[in-house]
């Protein structure tokens, strides 16, 4: 395993990701790695808000899309992410907050599973939330900002 | 552009908008002034008082470029003869007092705002509350720009002999520094850093939703059921302020010289103007479920959401490109 580590480390791919004078290398990956959480965990926290009381009178079924974003914007950040690994896989997988961070999306993903279900379960009028989905949606917003927090630290490891 | 970041530019462009902070304070003042006092019911609820809190909101705002660029300015005569660095420091910590003042005011005049949008009408609480936090920060600001004017000009000081004219009313912009980045706080960067994250998130999702409705997108919901998120916004943005101002104040330098950092102040103020028309636009209040929006509110929405993509882009990549850090 650390012979996989230290090879894919020492590798050109990796090397050029770290090191390259080019903002097209690390610089534009990190980037495209915010805008991907920007969009992801900002319309994950709109449909959390909305879950747990916050604008009570939008319809909650008319949010579907925001799941298609979500989705489109956790595969972008999944690709950009193996690539921020790929960039520094030496610190990265010894490192604890790396591994709490990937602990945290792991138990958000069935979460927001659920909420996509509940969210494609209603229908086109403003209802109230039951209180098994108000928590549910507390727990996925708190992890997501986890998550940035997590994911921030890192880059001061 | 990054020719135009020369030691007179940066000055001039301080001397330029810091006009925003003053005269156009005072005029945002009276504007709500003769609403206030007024006996006409329109011009208090209708017309002149959304207008003062807009212009009062737009005022904030616009302090943030000029405080910055006072710092720009500083590190350019800096090194001149015959300016002394007391007197800028007493210009700048009596500046961030009297910022932080015209910041809260703006805070209330926008939740004034809101309400107004929602209720069509003030409460009397924010109108108070707007009204004695601009005129505190007007007095302020008066006091910041006298001392900022001396320091050029020191035949304008009341004692000739005191060489600085010092404000009791500051706030000390060194102590911010040494909170931000003095011995032994090597966690507050950080942890500033992933807070201005969790805001600039939480911003960027309200912004979206609300112009995606506007440009067509989720016809099914109502725009004014989504306006009941925007002070969620305004959350993430004065979290973003604070935040960066606090990481501006500790290492002007790393901003100032830096063309990036100008472009995202631009960037900043166009959402920060897209947040204005997502509050007040009267064609925004009237879309309703299934409301077809017009080219306007599209061409309006894609220039916002590409602007906060701006401010993203130019914040992430700012210790990359230009020559900050």
């Amino acid at each position: 395993m650390l012979q996989l580590i230290t090879a894919l480390h020492d590798s050109a791919f990796s090397t050029w990701l770290r090191e390259a004078e080019t903002v097209w290398a690390f610089p534009t990956v990190l980037t495209v790695h915010t805008f991907g959480m920007m969009l992801l965990v900002g319309c994950a926290w709109l449909v959390d808000l909305r879950l747990l009381g916050v604008a009570p009178t939008i319809p909650i079924g008319p949010l579907r899309p925001l799941f298609r974003i979500m989705w489109v914007a956790f595969y972008i950040n999944l690709a950009t992410g193996i690539l921020l690994f790929i960039a520094d896989p030496e610190r990265k997988s010894t490192s604890y907050l790396f591994g709490f961070k990937m602990l945290l999306i792991i138990i958000n993903l069935p979460l927001l599973k659920r909420l996509e279900r509940t969210v494609y379960g209603e229908g086109p009028q403003p209802v109230r939330v039951a209180g098994g989905t108000r928590q549910l949606a507390a727990a996925s917003a708190m992890l997501w900002a986890g998550t940035i927090f997590a994911g921030r630290l890192l880059g001061y490891m | 552009m990054a020719d135009l970041i020369t030691p007179a530019n940066l000055s001039h462009l301080h001397l330029l908008i810091n006009h925003f902070p003053t005269v156009g304070l005072i005029i945002a003042f009276l504007l709500l002034v003769v609403s206030i006092v007024s006996d006409s019911d329109t011009m208090k609820q209708d017309t002149m008082k959304p207008t003062a809190l807009g212009v009062l909101f737009g005022i904030a705002v616009m302090t943030l470029p000029v405080f910055t660029t006072g710092l720009a300015a500083e590190g350019a005569i800096e090194k001149m003869p015959g300016v002394s660095q007391p007197a800028m420091a007493a210009h700048e910590d009596a500046a961030l007092l009297a910022f932080i003042v015209l910041e809260l005011a703006g805070l209330a005049a926008w939740l004034g705002l809101w309400r107004w949008r929602r209720t069509h009408r003030v409460p009397p609480s924010l109108t108070f509350a707007t009204f004695v936090l601009a005129a505190v920060s007007l007095g302020l600001m008066t006091v910041a720009a006298n001392i900022g004017g001396a320091i050029r000009h020191p035949e304008i000081l009341a004692d000739p002999k005191a060489q600085v004219a010092r404000s009791m009313f500051s706030v000390s912009s060194a102590g911010v520094a040494f909170f931000v980045n003095g011995p032994g706080h090597q966690w507050v960067w950080p942890t500033l850093e992933s807070a201005h994250f969790v805001g600039m998130t939480i911003w960027f999702g309200v912004l979206l939703l609300a112009n995606l409705r506007l440009m067509g997108w989720f016809a099914a919901i109502p725009y004014p059921a989504l306006h009941r998120l925007l002070p969620w916004a305004l959350l993430g943005f004065g979290v973003n302020e604070i935040s960066g101002m606090m990481f501006y104040l500790a290492t002007p330098k790393g901003y100032t010289t830096n063309v990036v950092f100008y472009w995202k102040l631009i960037f900043l103020l166009l959402a920060a103007a897209d947040l204005l028309y997502l509050t007040v636009w009267p064609a925004a209040w009237k879309t309703e479920a299934g409301t077809v929006t017009h080219g306007r509110e599209r061409a309006i929405g894609a220039v916002a959401l590409a602007s906060f993509v701006g401010v993203m882009y130019c914040g992430r990549m700012l210790p990359f490109l230009g020559n900050s850090f």
